[in-house]
């Protein structure tokens, strides 16, 4: 079973062990990260536009952003990655960046998993939860809305404790 | 009259192309063709721009040392080490790290204006947050927010207020005891909504082992620029106290970090005059001469019957008027603009016009681009253009936390200035 398991930035360990039980020894794992740009793109937006009157050392900071986001994504695979080394599972990891939500979607086009397995922040609300404005539970994360709505392979949607 | 039409005319062309900026002409080319123009047609005789030129030398000399300060602050590391410092005490709750990285933001405003929260403290926020691997966008919020929230907590805090400082001779002590408490309110109330607002998304745990050790050019460079950044600080409290030029104090700043950059073998003239922006000295200076212009032409004559007219009525109402005349106008166009225009209006009012209205102006120049996105309309326009290109931008939640704070600052400043009237 080909599995491709898209990592966010907390929670990795965690997703690996909801799923090892599910794998084979022999069985290809896929980690992917996608680093979020929109905020980047954002945070560039308001540097380049009419806030950048004013000093401009901003200019070092692109190299220092590209450097953590680098950096960060690394570290949160090499940490999923480990995890699953200990249980067994050898696995190959893969660095993205755009929309989280489209590309893991993008990518796993690309690789037809017969697996796609995605975090669930938050883990599930309880189902009695009381509804108010701003905190409705039982809704999706934005990322795990829009891969559960466009997935056309089959989907393994894990739990995740909030804080993990 | 044809002189005040065409005017008239230039000003609110070169205003719509700040706003617009046609083919991407910057703003500081479209207001210095305003400025041209101006004197072209003799809407500005030429003989008065030495002088009106020359009567700028602190505020040019001001923003010019604060650019240089900030820098050289960024190049010693001091904004990574302020973060780092914060996040090793507030661990392991992304909430107490939220309140002291915003608190810090309100501290670098106040000292090192608020160009340097919104453009240098920032993209170092954003680093410590994808460091710890917390939600990026509250931060960034929190930083362009407090950037301007925190503004007239000084009157350094944002290099506009000289304009009216510098101009109506205000004291440290008028400032602190009109302003001290609209700051205070406006830092508390954003921070506590903001808290309120992102509590989900800051709901979460951080390590503190996610922290890379620091890496700087120079540990000696680093702890001298500390004290050199500390002495500035008393400096620019002492000059507001004594009414002594600030732009002495920047310039000394400036010069005693670029004699420790020698001293450590940092120095780097190239990169140093890279990161000024030597387009704002373009767009102030262009900007002093159409406001010049459009002031004898007496156009700004409107908005100082405007203003004297909403002082006649309570004065709550008329700090109130003011302060959101200005947000406004600041939003719409471009808060240096407003700021001028704000202290033309108020001259036309007589040497020292009401304390409340000069106060106000104050907070509503300040303020007001916190409204909208991040900065003005000019940068909505400028936001929906990167739309078309496929960017995304998050301008539609910049704008709801703008439209929940702004009004709230403004009602309050307006409230606690007639108070201390």
């Amino acid at each position: 079973m080909r599995v491709m398991c898209a990592i966010g930035r907390r929670g990795g360990p965690s997703l690996i062990d909801a799923i090892s039980a599910l794998l084979d020894r022999d069985d290809p794992v896929l980690l992917v990260h996608v680093v979020d740009s929109g905020p980047r793109r954002g945070l560039e937006g308001f540097l380049g536009g009419p806030a950048s009157h004013g000093p401009r050392a901003h200019v070092r900071s692109e190299e220092l952003l590209d450097a953590t986001e680098a950096e960060a994504a690394e570290r949160i695979l090499a940490e999923a990655r480990s995890r699953a080394e200990r249980l067994g599972v050898s696995c190959e990891v893969e660095v993205l960046r755009g929309a989280p939500e489209r590309e893991i979607l993008r990518s796993a086009a690309a690789r037809s998993p017969d697996l796609l397995v995605i975090g669930r922040a938050e883990g599930p609300p309880p189902i009695d939860a009381p509804r108010s404005p701003g905190a409705e539970p039982g809704r999706l994360g934005r990322v795990a809305r829009f891969v559960v709505d466009h997935a056309a392979w089959r989907l393994l949607l894990v739990p995740l404790a909030r804080d993990s | 009259m044809a002189h005040w039409v065409l005017g008239l005319t230039i000003f609110a062309t070169t205003m719509a192309a700040i706003l617009i900026r046609p083919w991407g002409v910057s703003e500081a080319l479209a207001a210095l063709a305003g400025a041209v123009l101006m004197v072209a047609t003799g809407c500005l005789p030429p003989a008065e721009l030495v002088g009106l030129l020359a009567g700028q030398w602190n505020v040019y000399g001001f923003f010019l040392g604060l650019m240089v300060i900030t820098a050289f602050a960024e190049q010693a590391g001091v904004f990574e080490a302020l973060t780092s410092w914060i996040a090793r005490r507030a661990a392991p709750s992304a909430r107490r790290l939220y309140a002291g990285i915003f608190l810090a933001g309100a501290g670098v405003t106040a000292f090192l204006s608020n160009d340097a929260t919104a453009l240098i403290l920032t993209p170092a926020v954003y680093a410590l947050a994808v460091r710890l691997r917390l939600p990026v966008l509250p931060f960034m919020y929190g930083c362009t927010f407090v950037a301007d929230g925190a503004s007239f907590l000084l009157p350094f805090s944002n290099p506009i207020n000289l304009f009216l400082v510098d101009r109506f001779r205000l004291s440290l002590g008028g400032f602190l005891g009109h302003l001290l408490l609209p700051s205070l309110f406006s830092i508390g109330f954003n921070l506590a909504l903001f808290l309120v607002v992102f509590r989900k998304q800051l709901g979460v745990e951080y390590l503190v082992s996610d922290l890379p050790p620091q890496k700087r050019v120079s540990d000696r460079f680093f702890r001298s620029a500390l004290v050199v950044l500390c002495a500035t600080g008393g400096a620019y409290l002492l000059a507001s106290l004594l009414g002594a030029p600030l732009s002495v104090v920047a310039l000394g700043g400036a010069v005693g970090l670029g004699a420790l950059a020698l001293r450590y073998g940092v120095l780097d003239v190239k990169l140093l005059l890279r990161e000024i922006s030597w387009s704002l000295f373009v767009f102030i200076t262009a900007m002093f001469v159409v406001i010049k212009a459009v002031e004898d032409l007496g156009i700004t004559r409107t908005l100082g019957a405007l203003l004297a007219r909403s002082a006649g009525s309570s004065p709550f109402l008329s700090a109130l008027l003011t302060a959101s005349l200005a947000a406004f106008g600041a939003n719409l166009l471009n808060n240096v603009p407003m700021a001028l225009l704000m202290t033309s209006g108020l001259r036309q009012l007589g040497p020292s016009p009401h304390a409340g209205l000069l106060y106000a102006a104050i907070v509503g120049v300040d303020i007001g681009p916190n409204l909208t996105t991040v900065g003005s309309l000019a940068t909505i326009v400028w936001m929906f253009m990167l739309r078309k290109r496929g960017v995304e931008v998050t301008s539609l939640a910049y704008f709801k936390l703008g439209v929940l704070v702004v009004p709230a600052v403004l009602l309050a400043a307006s409230a606690l200035i007639w108070i201390g009237v």
